[in-house]
């Protein structure tokens, strides 16, 4: 057995192969559903059974293509079970949400292509395996009545044009493991780096391709994309801090990215509250998503490493619930104001609760996923300058402002009855489990978010 | 490289640049951008093995030969104030890199040549993605600007994948890029 043969090329070749199937739906989802969700359980027991020693096991955890290696060790394995997972619970949606039929193979090579990036070696390669991945997800995107393309030219670019600063940034740090970095070669890649990842994440002030994309493209898919792309991107961010001391001792590095953290919580809850697009709403709240990911990551050694866990979580529920709940409430329609939503709570009162608890886990109310997270970063942040807390708090309490909003659009009568459906559909029973599972992380969080935790720090032991 | 050809080189890829900026016609941008491509493989086969040369000469024409397929009866109209900025443009950017483009050799070990004509096309590329409205001039440039790093990043690097996933990654662009380009422009007419 070859890990990454296993959790890498099998998955593309059987979702490239499943493609044939296309024609029966049930089936061809049926398959993909199950081979993502086989492949998130056998990852997380893989890694039970080495780290409790129980089991010796005889797998190769590389694979050589064109004389580089992707190497699967047995501590990334639960961050891998967690992707497919997610991935699992996309494809599973697409039972009943959205129709394309080339969408559910691609959510699968798409994360086989993320799992890749985490696993080349040299890691520097990444960039350009998730670039990949995301060319390749384009057309996905663009399955839409919309036509103008401004965004999606916006987000190539500057998918590209960070795609080649990373890389560049790379080699002048890859070449300090054999000479030291002297100060003039630190400062220019910490530049190149920070700016290259700025634009991946569209960090503040390169954020503008999410609100873009996000009106011109199916709501659906862009929120598959926003949940892997920003995973993708920190994990990418640790593992440079993790393999370059000469970037770990740089002394403007944490604090560039705590303020940029800070700057994005407060834009995306800001820009969130003042939007009058549902659309431009829910990706500038996902930009406040990004934020608090970003935010995470600065506060080495406080919290780094538990914070970006402890956010992981609430980030992925909250994504898949706001573009579930987008996709039923507004559909493909044009006109996206924030208008149409009025009353829907009595028209799709389970898809209205799914859309508010998205808003919800992030905003950090409590009961909630995110409730437990935003404690943490409190406390982290409240060790440092009291900017921080001002930045971070103002952006949660235009987001809560937003959910205030939202709750009165939502629920504002016009004369509706609630309607109770005579039977319940099975993707009811998939839309409750979520809201559940939300609420459950929010109150016992040290059962999910102490062993996805332990599996980062054994990841990244250095930060 | 000695003089005579670093000369013709950058000869050719300023006139290409100009013109297939000037042009208005998709099949002359089409073939200016393969003109480039052909003189970046002779440029690279100074510093890799002619067969990933021959990966990086094929991906790109290859990518040509995808836009021309989708996008080759484009044709928009030509303004004269966007051709005289565009002309300015490349006189000041060529400036720039002249003065400045050498300079970096102190961070890229790397010989003046490709980062003169690397660092040129680059910048170029970046400029017009960010100055033009037309996506198939935003499409056209991001090619440019990747060629610009395709030969910056070329002596530093001489991976075969790397090689690979560039060349992929063009060809998927092209075919993906031209698409929107051309759904985009019914959806104007």
């Amino acid at each position: 057995m070859n890990l990454p043969l296993v959790f890498i090329i099998l998955p593309a070749v059987l979702s490239a192969a499943s493609l044939v199937l296309r024609n029966r739906a049930l089936y061809y989802r049926l398959a993909l559903t199950f081979i993502t969700l086989v492949l998130g359980i056998t990852a997380f027991i893989l890694a039970s059974r080495t780290s409790n020693g129980g089991m010796i096991l005889s797998s190769n955890e590389s694979f050589t293509i064109l004389g580089r290696s992707l190497n699967i060790t047995y501590d990334v394995l639960p961050l891998i079970g967690i992707i497919y997972l997610v991935t699992c619970l996309w494809v599973a949606s697409t039972f009943f949400y959205f129709p394309n039929e080339i969408f559910p193979a691609l959510c699968v090579v798409y994360t086989a292509l993320i799992i890749a990036s985490l696993s080349i070696d040299p890691f520097l390669y990444s960039v350009l395996i998730l670039f990949l991945a995301n060319i390749l997800f384009l057309p996905i995107l663009s399955y839409s009545k919309f036509k103008h393309i401004k965004g999606r030219m916006r987000f190539l670019v500057f998918q590209m044009l960070s795609v080649f600063l990373i890389l560049l940034a790379g080699w002048i740090l890859a070449g300090g493991e054999i000479t030291p970095v002297n100060e003039n070669e630190l400062f220019l890649s910490s530049i190149l780096l920070g700016v290259g990842i700025a634009l991946w994440l569209g960090v503040f002030p390169f954020h503008t391709w999410i609100p873009l994309l996000a009106e011109e493209v199916s709501f659906f898919p862009f929120g598959f994309l926003l949940t892997l792309l920003p995973v993708s991107g920190i994990i990418m961010l640790m593992k440079f801090l993790n393999s370059f001391a000469w970037l770990r001792d740089y002394a403007a590095f944490y604090p560039a990215l705590q303020y940029l953290g800070a700057i994005m919580i407060f834009l995306g809850g800001i820009g969130a509250f003042f939007q009058k697009s549902i659309a431009r709403m829910s990706a500038y709240t996902f930009v406040f998503g990004i934020g608090l990911l970003l935010c995470s990551v600065g506060f080495v050694p406080l919290a780094s490493t538990d914070l970006v866990s402890a956010w992981i979580f609430p980030m992925i529920l909250a994504f898949w619930s706001i573009s579930i709940a987008y996709h039923d409430i507004v559909g493909y329609e044009k006109r996206q104001s924030i208008e149409i939503l009025k009353g829907k709570f009595y028209e799709k009162p389970l898809h209205s609760v799914l859309f508010l608890t998205g808003f919800f886990s992030l905003a950090g109310i409590p009961f909630f996923s995110g409730y437990p997270s935003t404690l943490l970063l409190f406390s982290a942040a409240s060790k440092l300058s009291p900017i921080f807390l001002i930045f971070i708090l103002g952006g949660e309490l235009f987001l809560i402002l937003t959910c205030v909003r939202l709750l009165l659009r939502l629920s504002f009568r016009s004369g509706q009855n609630l309607v109770i459906p005579d039977k319940i559909n099975i993707d009811r029973i998939l839309i409750v489990l979520v809201i559940l599972l939300n609420m459950v992380l929010g109150l016992f969080p040290s059962v999910f978010y102490k062993p996805l935790m332990t599996s980062i720090m054994k990841i990244f032991p250095l930060i | 490289m000695n003089d005579v050809s670093f000369l013709i080189m950058v000869s050719v890829t300023i006139l290409s640049i100009t013109t297939l900026l000037i042009s208005n016609s998709s099949q002359t941008v089409l073939i200016f951008l393969g003109v480039l491509y052909l003189s970046s493989f002779l440029m690279l086969l100074q510093v890799w093995p002619t067969g990933l040369a021959f990966v990086h000469l094929i991906a790109g024409l290859l990518s040509v030969l995808v836009i021309n397929s989708l996008c080759s009866q484009l044709t928009w109209q030509t303004e004269p104030p966007r051709i005289a900025m565009d002309v300015l443009m490349v006189v000041f950017v060529g400036v720039i890199t002249f003065a400045f483009a050498p300079q970096l050799s102190v961070y890229f070990s790397e010989s003046s040549e490709f980062l003169i004509i690397g660092f040129f096309l680059f910048v170029i590329g970046l400029l017009q993605v960010g100055t033009s409205q037309d996506a198939f001039r935003i499409l056209i440039s991001m090619f440019i600007f990747t060629l610009g790093f395709q030969i910056l990043y070329a002596p530093l690097e001489g991976s075969a994948l790397v090689t690979a996933l560039i060349s992929i990654i063009q060809v998927v662009l092209a075919l993906v890029g031209s698409r929107m380009v051309i759904r985009n422009k019914e959806e104007i007419l």
